[in-house]
């Protein structure tokens, strides 16, 4: 395999041979459309003012007080549909259109991905179909409702847990099935080479707007914290900032109900290698290789894999990846909430509960970017009807 | 001649899929007893994986149940190791990478020619990915069946070039269980497989009854037919499971 489908180890093509042709018609679109100055125009003119980008770096001062450092939140919640989704989904589904392509589907677990491909869609005239799992669309209503009044197509998949891992299945099976005529938009940077890299590309404007906005500030980071799911507003953030051997990089896992239980998403905590949808990445799977049930409170990162770049970050040790219980995510969406005003997002939550951790063990008071994925409107009902171990039934 | 060779010597083959272990041990092994007084003439036995992403929905869910009930390689291996001797028609094992990538390949590869698999079919391991492990089923003398689909085009010529055993023409642009592409589509792209390798070409994917069946060994040296015998075994067994098998070549 070419040396450009992989990070170190991870990456590359596990699919049928049916999809090899539509990845490679993807990559020379990519390389052909998507670098062009036309396009970047265009994309660049959505994100300005139909995203609403740049998304701010707000200092938050009632953290920073509580925590006794300063605490910078990147604010991709309040782009338009509510989270960073909105940047690759745009970008993938004006690709698609490029290509002349007439219809998108997507594979969606909180539903973000699915709302922001349906957006862009609608946006650019585009059919779609988005696959979710029926727990998934139980637990996130009113994202399933958004998807419908946009005019997206919304496929329940009944198999397994009936979560992002079924509903991901499911939308690579679709996708062959119809391979010679739609775009499958994927929504974090997992999958067959070259959407792990076209994702990252993508979505590294989050950390390229951090790093100017830093700068604007006269400040650097220290740290710079995201949750990982399949790792795509992490790999976003982290991108711009890998050679900076000053920032420290966090990536924050699921650990639902601890990652020493059997309920936990915790891929890099306790995965090993294996192959997952399209790639070779760390991978939550049983000692034959069957991918495991995973769990979190988080239909975002409820997921048994990772994006092949965070699993290579992982292996040459550039990034720390650790794992926040159900728990430790809930209290600090509280508290995030009460202090700033901010509802920030269950996946997102996870990555702010770190810094109850890191906090307390720094010696000299310090500057920590935390990357607010997305807003947490979605998961009200979630939290008004949380109580620890519940969603395990 | 090896015994993927003799299936199709003189012939044209019948070739079919099952789920190993579905809907249960005892059965996959009953299959293989009685599998040599059988219309088939090579069987693809498929190792259950909780994630079979090339299947349509009755495989799908068959392997996937067949796999939560805890049905693993190494039970597959067992079944195969306990009908020794029972039959003589050649198994090819249909199986994700991740299983084998997991058992260890050279390891797997080894208990392959210890048991008697004469092929494997990894329907996501496509050319690019499969140069070490075709180098160790060279070695141990197992067939890397090439998959080559309509989609195929220009990639075909690198494809032959790390295959063996026979070639497997995809007959749908879809997953398994889906609809069969044009004959007209189908019939040249064996044509053209055929102008450029000597292995035999079954045609699999959307082959669902005789019918369909007599249509591609118009053209190709073999049928193979999966969702429709998946949904076969859970309905019947023993000599009534073979007959019913009979008619849809």
């Amino acid at each position: 395999m070419d040396k450009k489908a992989y990070f170190g180890k991870f990456g590359g093509q596990f699919v049928p041979e049916t999809v090899m042709f539509a990845l490679d018609e993807l990559e020379s679109a990519y390389e052909s459309i998507a670098s062009t100055a036309q396009f970047q125009a265009e994309l660049d003119d959505l994100l300005k003012n139909y995203v609403g980008r740049p998304s701010p770096l707000y200092y938050a001062k009632r953290l920073s007080e509580h925590y006794g450092h300063k605490i910078y939140l990147k604010r991709e919640d309040l782009n338009h549909t509510g989270a960073h989704k909105i940047n690759n989904a745009l970008a993938q589904a004006l690709l698609a259109k490029k290509m002349g392509k007439k219809k998108i589907i997507a594979e969606t677990g909180a539903g973000q991905h699915g709302v922001a491909s349906a957006t862009a869609a609608a946006l650019l005239g585009l059919e779609c179909d988005v696959y979710m799992g029926a727990v998934d669309i139980a637990r996130q209503q009113l994202n399933a409702y958004r998807m419908q009044l946009l005019g997206a197509n919304v496929v329940s998949i009944e198999d397994g847990l009936k979560t992002l891992k079924e509903a991901t299945t499911a939308a690579i099976q679709a996708w062959v099935n119809e391979i010679e005529s739609v775009f499958y938009v994927i929504g974090s940077a997992v999958g067959p080479h070259p959407y792990p890299k076209m994702v990252r590309d993508f979505q590294s404007i989050i950390g390229r707007e951090t790093r100017s906005q830093l700068k604007d500030y006269g400040i650097k980071a220290d740290y710079i914290i995201a949750c990982v799911g399949g790792g795509s507003n992490a790999i976003g953030i982290f991108n711009e900032f890998l050679d900076d051997k000053d920032t420290e990089l966090i990536g924050i896992e699921a650990g639902g109900l601890g990652a020493n239980t059997p309920y936990h998403a915790a891929t890099l905590t306790n995965g090993r290698e294996g192959i997952i949808h399209g790639m070779k990445t760390m991978v939550l799977q049983d000692a034959y290789g069957m991918i495991e049930e995973v769990h979190s409170i988080s239909a975002g990162l409820d997921y048994p894999g990772v994006g092949p770049q965070h699993a290579y970050l992982h292996d040459i040790k550039r990034v720390k990846y650790y794992a926040i219980t159900d728990d430790e995510c809930v209290n600090a969406l509280r508290l995030t909430t009460r202090l700033e005003g901010i509802i920030p997002a269950i996946e997102s939550s996870h990555a702010l509960a770190y810094l109850e951790k890191l906090c307390p063990s720094l010696e000299s008071k310090k500057t920590i970017v935390v990357n607010v994925s997305g807003r947490g409107d979605k998961d009200m009902d979630t939290i008004m009807g949380y109580e620890k171990g519940k969603i395990y039934g | 001649m090896d015994k993927i060779r003799e299936a199709f010597n003189g012939k044209k083959a019948n070739i079919g899929y099952i789920v190993a272990g579905y809907p249960s041990i005892e059965h996959t092994k009953e299959f293989l007893r009685n599998y040599d007084k059988s219309s088939l003439d090579l069987l693809e036995l498929g190792v259950p994986y909780s994630d079979p992403l090339a299947d349509g929905k009755l495989i799908a869910e068959a392997s996937f149940t067949t796999a939560a009930n805890g049905v693993n390689t190494d039970s597959v291996f067992e079944i195969l190791k306990e009908c020794k001797g029972e039959f003589n028609k050649p198994i090819v094992f249909l199986i994700y990478f991740n299983l084998i990538f997991s058992y260890g390949m050279e390891k797997f590869v080894k208990t392959c020619a210890q048991y008697g698999v004469s092929g494997l079919i990894v329907p996501d391991l496509p050319y690019e990915e499969n140069g070490e492990f075709f180098k160790l089923c060279t070695a141990h003398k197992i067939a890397l069946v090439p998959l080559i689909s309509v989609t195929s085009a220009y990639r075909t010529d690198k494809i032959l070039t790390s295959g063996s055993g026979f070639i497997y023409a995809i007959g749908a642009i879809g997953v398994s269980g889906s609809k069969r592409a044009s004959n007209e589509r189908l019939a040249m792209l064996v044509k053209e497989l055929k102008s450029k390798s000597d292995l035999p070409v079954a045609v699999g994917f959307g082959v669902k009854n005789s019918v369909d069946a007599n249509e591609v060994k118009g053209y190709a040296d073999g049928a193979i037919i999966g969702t429709a015998i998946v949904e076969l075994t859970a309905k019947y067994s023993g000599k009534e499971l073979m007959d019913k098998i009979s008619e849809l070549f």
